[in-house]
């Protein structure tokens, strides 16, 4: 008697103890991103001392750089390819001009200056300013960057593809260094289709462009 | 790796010997977020198990330890949050891994099959608290102190054997980083007796 009842405790542990471990095993998986744009990120940071109302003029070069170090030592830097670098001026463009601003040439003193740069690991707001050497009005080695008023934050060390947009003054460059008064970055995983990556790069710019302080 | 390890300990559990004037339980819990919880997580957690051990002193009154783990997560869908001049855009998920830890004492209304009970926790969480946005995730995790109130009825359904159902308030101090993060435990539990 005491055996069947014993056999029966064992059928009961076994029995508890599959019910469970079903319930702590099976289905135990949390909300999660599924898919590659739930990973992306517009980031935008400015200057307050800016005046971003005033209607200005802008220059924008004809590409985008690719940027794979912190130094840049070649004469000429690497260009992202024309269908997400199309994707990057155009949208750059029409966000500007749909505030009331004004394209011109760089060698016309344009009131700001923006330049597109992608970086596919690692990421850095210092890079060489010679990157910008063959397109930059007035440019003379050694320049720097800095970031009046502000301190860009978030985006920082390694990541998998950042498109960066930098806002410049190139009329205030105090001992060297060229104020950047907004930037914008994209991060995202590079998965995809070209037509897929190239939308949710015009996707997260404007996203990018509604932020503070243009949706003022 | 995870998965083993917990199957190893409940293995370990179900194989040991219960000793004379004890209780050992297994709980499925699920997790109701109340204050700052419930300002990272509109929703119930559905995910949690609890492990509890009674040693009674006396025929009514018992001391023991519970430990646990309950998971809560969240899908904000796509936020802006600005700070100062920083704005930022992405997908929102919140993750909270809590796992407390009690030293309890309990006092049985009665020893009836139908056996309610209360209960008083004094202990810590340890909670890993994860939140995303896009590729971007800042995690705190922190010890807190905790104290856990609870009310629960045991049910001797056969020789030796009982069903528990309780409900347990976890609150939770304000600890380093961390905010309160309290929330309210349903238990269901199988209750193994001698």
């Amino acid at each position: 008697m005491k055996n069947v009842k014993t056999k029966y405790k064992i059928g009961f542990r076994h029995t508890g103890m599959m019910i469970f471990l079903s319930l702590l095993l099976t289905g135990c998986y949390p909300d999660q991103p599924e898919r590659v744009e739930d990973y992306d990120v517009s980031y935008t940071n400015y200057s307050p001392e800016f005046d971003f109302s005033v209607d200005r003029s802008y220059s924008l070069p004809e590409r985008v750089i690719l940027i794979d170090d912190g130094d840049f030592s070649s004469d000429e830097p690497e260009y992202l390819d024309d269908i997400f670098a199309d994707a990057i001026l155009n949208n750059i463009r029409q966000n500007l001009n749909s505030l009331g601003w004004t394209e011109v040439e760089e060698e016309d003193l344009p009131d700001v200056v923006m330049l597109p740069s992608a970086f596919d690991q690692t990421f850095l707001y210092y890079y060489d300013f010679g990157y910008w050497g063959w397109y930059y009005p007035g440019y003379f080695p050694g320049w720097g960057w800095y970031y009046p008023g502000y301190s860009p934050g978030y985006v920082s060390g390694y990541r998998v593809g950042t498109v960066l947009v930098q806002m410049t003054l190139p009329i205030e460059n105090e001992d060297d260094e060229i104020p950047v008064v907004w930037l914008a970055t994209f991060d995202g995983l590079l998965e995809g289709s070209d037509r897929s990556i190239s939308e949710r790069i015009d996707r997260n710019l404007d996203q990018a462009f509604s932020h503070p302080p243009f949706n003022n | 790796m995870k998965k083993s390890f917990i199957v190893m300990i409940l293995a370990c559990l179900f194989s040991a010997n219960v000793d004379a004037q004890s209780k050992f339980a297994i709980n499925y819990s699920f997790g109701i977020p109340t204050s700052e919880t419930s300002d990272l997580f509109g929703e119930t957690s559905w995910r949690g198990v609890n492990l509890d051990f009674s040693y009674f002193l006396e025929e009514n009154i018992a001391i023991g330890f519970s430990g646990g783990w309950q998971v809560f997560d969240d899908g904000l869908g796509y936020v802006t949050e600005t700070d100062g001049t920083e704005t930022i855009s992405g997908q929102r998920y919140n993750y909270l891994n809590s796992v407390p830890l009690f030293f309890t004492g309990s006092y049985y209304l009665n020893t009836d099959a139908f056996s309610p009970y209360l209960s008083l926790g004094i202990g810590g969480v340890y909670n890993q608290l994860e939140e995303d946005i896009g590729l971007f995730s800042f995690e705190e995790d922190q010890l807190q102190f905790a104290l856990r109130p609870e009310l629960g009825l045991d049910y001797e359904f056969y020789y030796g054997f009982e069903i528990r159902a309780a409900v347990r308030y976890h609150y939770v101090f304000e600890g380093g980083d961390l905010p309160n993060l309290s929330y309210l435990g349903i238990v269901l539990g199988l209750v193994w007796s001698n």
